[in-house]
C-alpha cells in the first residue's frame, strides 16, 4: 500500500515537472535572433555572404535587393561510424534490413534589413535537416554565434578605421 | 421477383448513388486569388521585408527569391519527409515538402496586395485561415508589434 502511494505521489511529481515551455514570440525569436551592425546593408549583406562561404555552406538563395540568402552545407557520417550501424543492424536484424546513417544538412536563412543609411538588422534563422530550429535550441545559437563570428571579422577586415 | 428484377433494382439503385456523388468543382483562378490575397497598408519593399520576415517565423527557409518581382518562395520540410530530405540529397534534391509563395504588387500609392500561396506535398490548399494568420502576421511585422498568438513552431532537434 506504501509503495502504491509512493509510486502515485512520484507520478504526480513528475507530471508536475512536464511543464511545457510556451512557445517564443516574434519578438523573442528576433531578440536571439536579430543584431545590429553599423554598416550599410549591402555591406552587411557582403559580408553575411562572405561569412557562410567561410563556414562551408553552399549558397543557394542569393536576393541582394531584398537581402535574403539561403544556404545549406551537408556533413557526411564517419565511413567507420557507418560501417559499424551496417554491421550492427545487419546483425540485430538477422541480415533483414541493415541502415546506414544519412548526411545531415545544416541550412542557413539570412535575412539583412536596412535600419538606416550605416545601420543594419540582420537576422539568422538556422534549420536543421530542412525543419527549424528553435531560437533557444543550443546548437542553433552556436551556429548563429558562429556565422555573426565570421561576419564581424569581415566588417572589422573591410572598416579597419571604426 | 425473380433474382434477375432483383439485380436490376440494385444496379438502379448504385447508380442513383453514384450519381448522388457530386464532387465540388475545383476552384476558379478568381476564387483562387480572392482567397489567397490581402490588401496591406505600406510600400512595397517594407511589405516585401516583412513577409519575408513572417516567412521565417512560420518555420520555412527560402528557396527563391526576386526582389525585383516581389515573389519570395520558401519551404518546410514536413517531419514525416526528414529521412527523405536527407537520403535524396537536402535542398536540391526531389523530396516532397510543404511550400509558401508570396506574392507582393503595389495597388495604390498607400496600399499593396499580398497574394499568399500555401501548398502541402505538393497539393495546393484552399484555406482561409492560414492566409488571413498570415496576413496578420506581416500586419503585426510591419507595426513592430508583439504578436498575440506565439507564432515559433518548434524546433528539431
Amino acid at each position: 500500500m506504501k509503495c502504491l502511494a509512493l509510486i502515485g505521489l512520484l507520478l504526480v511529481a513528475a507530471l508536475c515537472g512536464c511543464e511545457a515551455t510556451p512557445p517564443m514570440t516574434a519578438t523573442q525569436m528576433d531578440a536571439l535572433q536579430v543584431r545590429e551592425v553599423e554598416v550599410p546593408a549591402d555591406r552587411a549583406f557582403a559580408a553575411a555572404s562572405s561569412a557562410l562561404f567561410d563556414a562551408g555552406y553552399q549558397i543557394h538563395v542569393s536576393d541582394a535587393d531584398a537581402g535574403l540568402l539561403t544556404a545549406e552545407r551537408r556533413e557526411d557520417p564517419a565511413v567507420a561510424v557507418n560501417a559499424t550501424l551496417v554491421i550492427l543492424t545487419a546483425i540485430l536484424s538477422k541480415g533483414g534490413g541493415a541502415q546506414d546513417k544519412p548526411p545531415d544538412y545544416y541550412t542557413i536563412c539570412i535575412e539583412v534589413l536596412p535600419r538606416t543609411a550605416d545601420h543594419s538588422d540582420i537576422r539568422i534563422r538556422p534549420f536543421f535537416n530542412g525543419q527549424v530550429q528553435s531560437a533557444d535550441n543550443a546548437a542553433a545559437r552556436k551556429t548563429v554565434q558562429e556565422i555573426w563570428t565570421l561576419m564581424q571579422r569581415q566588417v572589422l577586415m573591410k572598416e579597419p578605421s571604426k | 421477383m425473380s433474382g434477375r428484377a432483383l439485380v436490376l433494382i440494385g444496379f438502379a439503385l448504385l447508380c442513383g448513388a453514384f450519381a448522388g456523388c457530386e464532387t465540388t468543382p475545383p476552384l476558379t483562378q478568381t476564387q483562387w486569388e480572392a482567397i489567397e490575397t490581402r490588401k496591406v497598408e505600406g510600400n512595397r519593399d517594407d511589405v516585401l521585408r516583412a513577409a519575408s520576415a513572417v516567412i521565417l517565423d512560420q518555420g520555412y527557409f527560402y528557396t527563391a527569391s526576386d526582389q525585383a518581382a516581389g515573389t519570395v518562395t520558401a519551404a518546410r520540410v514536413p517531419s514525416s519527409q526528414r529521412d527523405e530530405f536527407q537520403r535524396t540529397g537536402g535542398m536540391t534534391g526531389p523530396a516532397m515538402v510543404d511550400t509558401i509563395s508570396i506574392w507582393v504588387v503595389q495597388a495604390s500609392t498607400s496600399e499593396c496586395n499580398l497574394r499568399v500561396q500555401y501548398r502541402d506535398f505538393g497539393r495546393h490548399v484552399e484555406s482561409q485561415e492560414r492566409v488571413t494568420k498570415f496576413w496578420n502576421a506581416v500586419q503585426r511585422r510591419m507595426l513592430k508589434q508583439d504578436p498575440v498568438q506565439p507564432v515559433e513552431t518548434g524546433g528539431a532537434r
